[in-house]
């Protein structure tokens, strides 16, 4: 399973970023036509829109000196899309500061023989519904944002983003696998959440 | 029989068969969720997790809501980042990048 990441089914792209379009014109062309999605993978993964704008400035920086050496293996817009993580995880690193709570509470729960003990489930949201509803996607935002931060940002990498388990786990300097049972406990506690949200008419 | 009592009495039985042989329980098969849903258990290990699926209807509605939080999740991928509910973008964006790069560019010739 992984993100819907159509930055990465291309191949054997060629910079667009060629002579020419180094004209101011041309490169703010190239920024703007770019800075919407990538404003959107520096937020998920910073949460602070003034911090993701920071990350998305250093990107086009580094996307920019390093075009030229672009070698065409995969998609140019999986390229800009690997740098504009990298430099959002940089900045992570830098401004790490929120308060985290215990995943345990979250986790799915079972008697001494091993059989689960659920409360009553409910629907959660589909991706249908999600993407055509505005609030819906604050919910779902929010449910996610307020998983620890260990958790969040391997469920961010690895689930939204698509990168694989091994370069999640070069990005966060973890095992892989760390990095699976971050996962799963994250996927587990995300699930109990958006039940919840649903039964208390937030979703 | 109350809906509590007859709850008790399902886990009861199901704990029972869960330890017949070739039987995982809940809590074994949630070790396994992530590997199951990538495909990579072995023939045996995916043979029984599916054998206390059928048994088990906790655990296939757990698996239902599991992989709906995955795909929905991964979903936001496809949200522009106006709907993410945190602000817009500032308007000198785009200008900033643009004298950042151009500055300098013209500063290294």
């Amino acid at each position: 399973m992984g993100a819907p990441n159509t930055t990465e089914r291309q191949s054997g792209d060629t910079s667009p970023l060629a002579e020419n379009s180094l004209t101011p014109d041309g490169l703010a062309a190239f920024v703007q036509e770019n800075s919407g999605w990538m404003m959107g993978v520096a937020l998920r993964i910073l949460l602070d829109r003034g911090h993701a704008e920071d990350a998305v400035q250093s990107a086009f920086s580094r996307i920019l000196e390093k075009a030229e050496s672009f070698e065409g293996r995969g998609s140019f817009r999986g390229w800009m899309h690997r740098i504009t993580i990298n430099e959002a995880l940089m900045l992570r690193r830098r401004i790490r500061s929120r308060r985290e709570f215990d995943i345990e509470t979250l986790q799915p729960r079972f008697d001494s023989g091993g059989c689960r003990l659920e409360p009553e489930l409910t629907e959660i949201v589909t991706p249908e519904q999600l993407l055509g509803d505005a609030q819906t996607v604050r919910a779902v935002t929010m449910a996610i944002r307020s998983l620890p931060e260990d958790y969040r940002i391997v469920v961010c990498l690895r689930d939204i983003e698509g990168l694989n388990t091994r370069e999640v786990s070069t990005q966060l300097g973890i095992s892989e696998a760390n990095v699976k049972v971050r996962l799963h406990r994250a996927r587990a506690a995300l699930k109990t959440l958006l039940q919840r949200m649903r039964q208390e008419g937030q979703l | 029989m109350t809906d509590q009592t007859h709850s008790k009495l399902g886990h009861r039985v199901r704990a029972v068969m869960f330890r017949m042989p070739f039987m995982i329980t809940c809590s074994e098969l949630e070790l396994k969720v992530d590997e199951y849903l990538d495909a990579d258990l072995s023939r045996r290990e995916r043979w029984m997790f599916e054998m206390h699926l059928k048994v088990c209807r906790d655990c296939r509605s757990y698996i239902k809501a599991y992989k709906r939080t995955v795909s929905v999740t991964a979903s936001l991928f496809d949200v522009p980042y106006e709907q993410l509910g945190m602000g817009e973008m500032s308007e000198t964006l785009v200008a900033e990048v643009v004298a950042r790069h151009l500055g300098k560019d013209t500063a290294g010739r």
